[in-house]
């Protein structure tokens, strides 16, 4: 394909990308997500920075396309301006091979249970709709969620701030799972195994393991329902692992191999793969190696401005009213402060309901803006546990855990 | 010039694959999808058919280096805006992702493939920092 085919290939693709703009309708004036070319820029350090909006994936509506295959789709921040809960035709997709099944019959569909137990068990969907209900609101967070805004920069999917949607989820406890097959006494740790697969048979295959105790702590579930509705396929269907408070990678979709063992994972997902620095913040010095290093595990306190996108042009008054969303980590919201001078000062926003510790939060201010000009407007969340968001970006070369102070700059016109 | 390669290469790529999905428009009805329900709960089977694509890494503009063996050996397992939605990486860290996708994806990329594919890769992050793989 020549340069001439290719800007074919553009104009023409993004002449579908665009009826998927014009279907966000009324949420896209509030907060001017995407142009009207049917691209978004991300505004990511040196980029490049500019995707294009797709409609193209069935169930989902319209969304950031970061890579078509295997899909990588991205939620625009101005969905968080909404319900606390994030839709499921909008919330984010992350597959790492691209050899995800396309057709799941719910007759066929069997979860192994086996490994380190007294009993395996091959359980039908209907043996699982038949186990105890249990239902947790829970964020799921992709672990390199706003990779694109490291600096410096680093490989992996550039990610601004839409890897992450908050669902509630229904499903069973995995505690009830593991106690029908019986563990046997000595068993360290749970790996979760799915039905997407490598493309090369030798490519190691995608799999996660919690330790024992984690796996049985009676949260972590195995979910067929996220906000009241099966799981669209391209979120896991027909069953997925939940582990509130925990990065997406354990989440693993398409759940149907469970294998108590009987010494730690030692797979390459778990061993070399989403590790994090074993420092304060998971932060080391950029261009730093040879430092320990762990698997990556509880989120941390995060916040965004979601009333407001970047660059956007409001008509002064004294005081301007900014809101978004803000989520603990493992745990709740304990205050959310605002500030539009650059971090110099701080109010407190008024917290949205909580509904669930796990989930997001809404919140809601307004400050103070003496006159027109370029307003950094910034959130800062923090924690039941007392964790306040840092003003100081970490950096660590996997592009896992940002979790900073973010800072939104509008245009406040005369 | 080549400066914008990088967003006009990755729109291309990203775009051009949303064109094959209409095909999908016309079809027979189907029976009815399989059922399971219990204590309330129903599922229904599921199938979806993902957007096709072309997949593609434009020739370098400016006569740089050409697109044929990057096509040839990077486009199996991701599309090309993998690659494309990269930031600007230094030759050592285009060499450490190539690195990678041999040893531990067991990308099937020949020794002899790989100076031309460092080559392509070098011209989308002209004067990169170095960033560390
Ligand atoms: C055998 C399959 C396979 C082939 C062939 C392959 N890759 Fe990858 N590549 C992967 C996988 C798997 C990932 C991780 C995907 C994910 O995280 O979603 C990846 C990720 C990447 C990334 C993101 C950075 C990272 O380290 O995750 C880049 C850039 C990349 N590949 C470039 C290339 C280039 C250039 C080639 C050709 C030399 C290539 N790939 C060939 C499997 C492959």
């Amino acid at each position: 394909m020549n340069q001439f085919d290719s800007m074919l290939a553009t104009r023409l693709g993004r002449r579908r990308l665009l009826q998927g703009g014009a279907a966000l309708g009324a949420g896209a004036l509030a907060a001017p997500a995407f142009a009207a070319d049917g691209t978004v820029d991300l505004h990511l350090p040196g980029g490049p920075s500019t995707r294009p909006m797709t409609t193209a994936f069935p169930g989902k509506g319209p969304m950031i396309l970061q890579r078509m295959r295997p899909p990588l789709l991205e939620t625009p921040l101005s969905v968080f301006d909404g319900d606390v809960f994030t839709p499921n035709d909008r919330f984010f997709v992350r597959w790492h091979w691209a050899d995800i099944p396309t057709t799941v019959d719910v007759n066929a569909f069997r979860l192994a249970v086996r490994g380190e137990v007294a009993k395996p068990l091959s359980l039908t969907l209907a043996d699982i709709l038949r186990l105890p209900r249990f239902e947790i609101a829970a964020i799921n967070q992709c672990s390199g969620n706003s990779r694109g805004l490291f600096q410096p920069r680093v490989p992996g999917a550039q990610w601004a701030h839409g890897a992450m949607g908050n669902a509630l989820w229904t499903g069973v406890r995995l505690r009830d799972v593991l106690d029908l097959a019986g563990v046997r006494p000595g068993a360290v740790a749970v790996r979760f195994g799915a039905m997407d697969q490598p493309l090369v048979p030798e490519a190691p295959d995608f799999s996660k393991s919690l330790d024992l105790d984690h796996a049985r702590d009676g949260e972590v579930m195995i979910a067929f329902a996220m906000n009241g509705e099966q799981l669209p396929l391209l979120n896991g269907f027909p069953l997925r692992l939940v582990v509130p408070g925990w990065y997406s990678t354990y989440w693993v979709k398409m759940l149907n191999d469970i294998e108590v063992l009987a010494t730690p994972d030692t797979g390459y997902w778990m061993a070399k793969a989403y590790k994090i620095p074993d420092t304060p913040g998971a932060n080391v010095a950029p261009g730093s190696s040879g430092f320990p290093t762990t698997p990556i595990n509880r989120m941390v306190a995060r916040s965004w401005i979601t009333s407001l996108a970047e660059g956007q042009r409001v008509p002064w008054s004294p005081t301007i009213a900014v809101g978004g969303i803000a989520m603990g980590g493992d745990c709740g919201v304990a205050r959310v402060d605002v500030s539009a001078d650059g971090g110099k000062t701080w109010l407190p926003a008024t917290l949205g309901p909580d509904k669930g510790k796990y989930g997001f939060r809404r919140w809601d201010a307004r400050v103070p803006v003496s006159a027109p000009g370029m307003v950094a407007l910034m959130a800062r969340c923090t924690s039941d546990k007392g964790e306040t968001q840092p003003l100081q970006p970490i950096w660590n070369p996997g592009g896992f855990m940002r979790a900073n102070v973010e800072t939104t700059t509008i245009m406040v016109t005369a | 010039m080549m400066r914008c390669l990088p967003t006009f290469a990755l729109l291309a790529a990203l775009a051009s694959a949303t064109l094959a999905v209409s095909a999908a428009g016309a079809r027979k009805p189907e029976p009815a999808p399989a059922r399971v329900t219990a204590n309330g709960f129903t599922l229904t089977s599921s199938a979806i058919e993902l957007p096709v694509e072309e997949p593609f890494f434009p020739d370098s503009p400016d006569g740089g280096p050409k697109a044929d063996t990057i096509n040839a050996d990077c486009t199996a397992c991701h599309s090309a805006s993998m690659t494309l939605t990269q930031p600007a990486l230094s030759p050592e860290a285009w060499a450490g992702v190539v690195h990678k996708m041999r040893d531990v994806y067991h990308a099937p990329v020949p020794e002899e493939d790989v100076p031309a594919i460092l080559a392509y890769l070098a011209h989308l992050s002209p004067k990169a920092a170095p960033v560390r793989e």
